[in-house]
């Protein structure tokens, strides 16, 4: 076989595998994105109504006038920390996720499906990490970036009918558009550091037998008050804490991306998720 | 051709080559529920291999052991893999259908074929279509839209598309209607197999199958009671309609089983070539009407245990 | 072809020491992993002797955006 014909293959594995994941969880990750991005849409469009026109007026006019001449990369961490909740509806949407990744098909037995095809364990396993890693904050993106699209021009629209100039945009377009590539590194950065959490609640999804996300959180409940009872030491739960700050994901700039992802911390986290990891992809052959 | 062997015996002793599957001293428990105790297995390339037993006898437990669905013990060589540690690299060459419909029941119909399209190098997605498009089944359903005998159809569809040495089916047709499972087996004889491939099926309703396949193995209790080769199995075996006035007689030739009929008995007995004392064929000639019996009949007989 | 390599495989001593112990059943491989990271935890926690807090990050947007008053006022 040669080597382009094998690289052809495995990227049609991995789109397989990838495409699979997507299309077995559209309300989580289609669905549930688009739904929260309409609220927000629709949300702010009701604020905005109650507000007199001579206030919309003046709001529009900070909004496509004010950024004319700024550096957008020094007002775009304005925006991106504006969009900090957006990180923990993404963080939630796969965790969510990967509580039923490795536990739906158990139960539904259609892993004797899955593991009659020629795909390993782990490239099954792996195939989990890489969606909540990559592909969950890249939908939540697109479908954060198609809401702002929308927005922005209904917003041009309307003041295009007040009479206002729009002098800003070409800056107010940059400034958007590098705040939302910084919210999606922000969420990539953010399931990185989150290694550990992924790999636990794989080993749960692939172990427990009913409710594997309760038994994640329980199991860890569990382990930090036996601690703290018999140990009397609270190195866990410390340990916990000091991941579990969404501040520390926020990224404004390609310099805070290299800060955060070539740190010790980030990569003690990964062999933690690692462990944990290679526990969920043993775990399979127990799958019956 | 003495292929014959009891208790357990390997169904002859054929060279490791032709083998497509070779198992040795294969086990496996769950908790204290012994499930396989010490199971082997050679069936050779190109067989039809019926796993007959009845329900908890350990037929699933074999075949998913032999795809690498459950972790057994012993030794297990499969198309030339371990299917414990090679799952991966067998399962290009192998397809496994369960005996409960277990495809992806959130995903649409046209999205499994996807999945299988990018994942196995040797699926023929037109050929799974071309299938697909003399069923009822639509493309964009979801699957656990559709009944039964369509996922079932579906399964095999699927499985047909793929250019496979050996095919594992569980029951395949278990809880479908008389008309899907015959044409599960007619499309299975005629469209899919050719010759090349091994096929193991297992089942407890053996008259379904008894005319395709060409080995048997009987299992219970998680032990191989017995096994044969079909074209032996007919030479072994000779069932008699005995009138009462026989009966004495017939009992004298040791039948191994008998069953009681309208104005009578059908005796069945085992002819071993290999020792004298078994009675000729013309003997029971004289006793009744002589018939080749059905692999249930044998099945009930052997796993029964003699004599009514 | 990579048949000829799998067949006639061995079974090595790691691998049979593993499914005796680790991978006995999925109890075992449980328990296994959880203790692993514990224990890696316990030891990287020893070796470096730091007390688990959270991470700072410098965020100059912060400094520029929150004044050391508004600061003060909230601590």
């Amino acid at each position: 076989m040669s080597d382009s014909s094998a690289v052809t293959l495995a990227a049609r594995r991995w789109r397989g595998l990838l495409m699979r994941e997507i299309r077995e969880n559209r309300s989580l990750m289609l669905y549930a994105p688009c739904l929260l991005v309409l609220v927000a849409v629709l949300l702010g469009l009701r604020l905005f109504t109650l507000f007199s026109v001579e206030r919309q007026t003046a709001a529009m006019d900070l909004l496509f006038n004010r950024f004319e001449g700024i550096n957008a990369l020094e007002i775009a961490p304005l925006l991106t920390s504006a969009g900090a909740l957006n990180l923990v509806f993404i963080v939630g949407i796969a965790l969510s996720y990967l509580a039923t990744s490795l536990y739906s098909d158990r139960r539904e037995l259609s892993y004797l499906f899955w593991q009659s095809m020629p795909i390993s364990d782990r490239a099954t396993v792996m195939s989990k990490v890489v969606t909540s890693v990559l592909v969950i904050p890249a939908i939540y993106l697109a479908i954060l970036t198609l809401g702002s699209i929308i927005l922005f021009i209904s917003a041009a629209v309307y003041s295009f009918f007040l009479g206002i100039e729009l002098n800003g945009l070409v800056e107010l377009v940059s400034t958007l558009s590098i705040a939302l590539g910084f919210i999606g590194l922000s969420a990539v950065t953010a399931m990185l550091w989150l290694l550990p959490a992924v790999g636990w609640i794989l080993l749960f999804s692939a172990y427990a037998t009913r409710v594997p996300l309760l038994w994640a959180i329980g199991g860890l409940v569990a382990l930090s008050l036996f601690e703290q009872v018999v140990l009397s030491s609270n190195t866990l739960e410390a340990w916990m804490a000091s991941r579990s700050s969404p501040w520390q994901y926020l990224v404004f700039s390609l310099d805070d991306l290299g800060a955060r992802l070539f740190t010790y911390d980030m990569l003690f986290g990964a062999v933690l998720g690692g462990i944990l990891i290679s526990g969920a992809i043993l775990m399979r052959r127990f799958a019956d | 051709m003495e292929e014959m062997t009891r208790d357990g015996l390997a169904l002859g002793d054929r060279g490791s080559p032709e083998s497509a599957i070779r198992a040795r001293q294969l086990r496996k428990s769950y908790g204290g529920f012994v499930a396989l105790d010490g199971i082997d297995l050679d069936i050779p390339r190109g067989a039809i291999c019926g796993l007959i037993g009845p329900n908890g006898a350990g037929k699933t437990t074999v075949l998913k052991s032999l795809v690498g669905l459950c972790d057994a013990g012993g030794d297990l060589s499969v198309i030339g893999h371990d299917p414990r540690l090679a799952r991966e690299a067998l399962m290009q060459d192998a397809c496994f259908i369960a005996d409960v419909g277990v495809l992806p029941k959130s995903l649409r119909v046209i999205d499994v074929l996807d999945y299988v399209d990018d994942v196995h190098p040797k699926f023929d997605r037109e050929k799974a279509l071309r299938f697909l498009s003399t069923t009822d089944i639509d493309l964009r359903k979801r699957v656990k839209a559709l009944s039964k005998g369509m996922v079932t159809q579906l399964h095999l569809a699927l499985v047909m598309a793929i250019d496979v040495e050996l095919l594992i089916l569980d029951e395949p047709t278990l809880g479908l209607d008389i008309i899907y499972r015959q044409e599960f087996y007619d499309r299975l004889l005629t469209q899919f197999y050719d010759g090349r491939q091994t096929i193991v099926i297992s089942t407890h309703q053996v008259e379904e199958i008894e005319s395709l396949l060409s080995h048997l193995i009987f299992i219970s209790h998680g032990k191989i009671v017995f096994s044969t080769e079909m074209e032996a199995l007919q030479r072994r075996f000779v069932e008699v309609a005995v009138t009462p006035e026989n009966f004495s007689l017939a009992d004298e030739l040791k039948p191994i089983h008998a069953r009681s009929t309208l104005g009578g008995k059908d005796y069945l007995f085992e002819i071993d070539d290999d020792e004298q004392a078994t009675p000729d064929r013309r003997q029971f000639e004289r006793l009744g009407r002589v018939s080749t019996p059905s692999v249930a009949d044998v099945f009930l007989a052997k796993l029964g245990g003699g004599h009514e | 072809m990579d048949r000829k390599n799998k067949r006639g495989h061995r079974v090595t001593f790691m691998q049979r020491t593993l499914r005796n112990t680790l991978l006995y059943n999925k109890h075992t491989l449980f328990i296994a992993t959880v203790v692993a990271v514990l224990f890696v935890i316990a030891v990287e926690g020893r070796l470096t002797s730091r007390e688990a807090s959270s991470q700072e990050f410098e965020n100059p947007f912060f400094d520029i955006q929150v004044s050391p008053q508004v600061r003060a006022d909230i601590r």
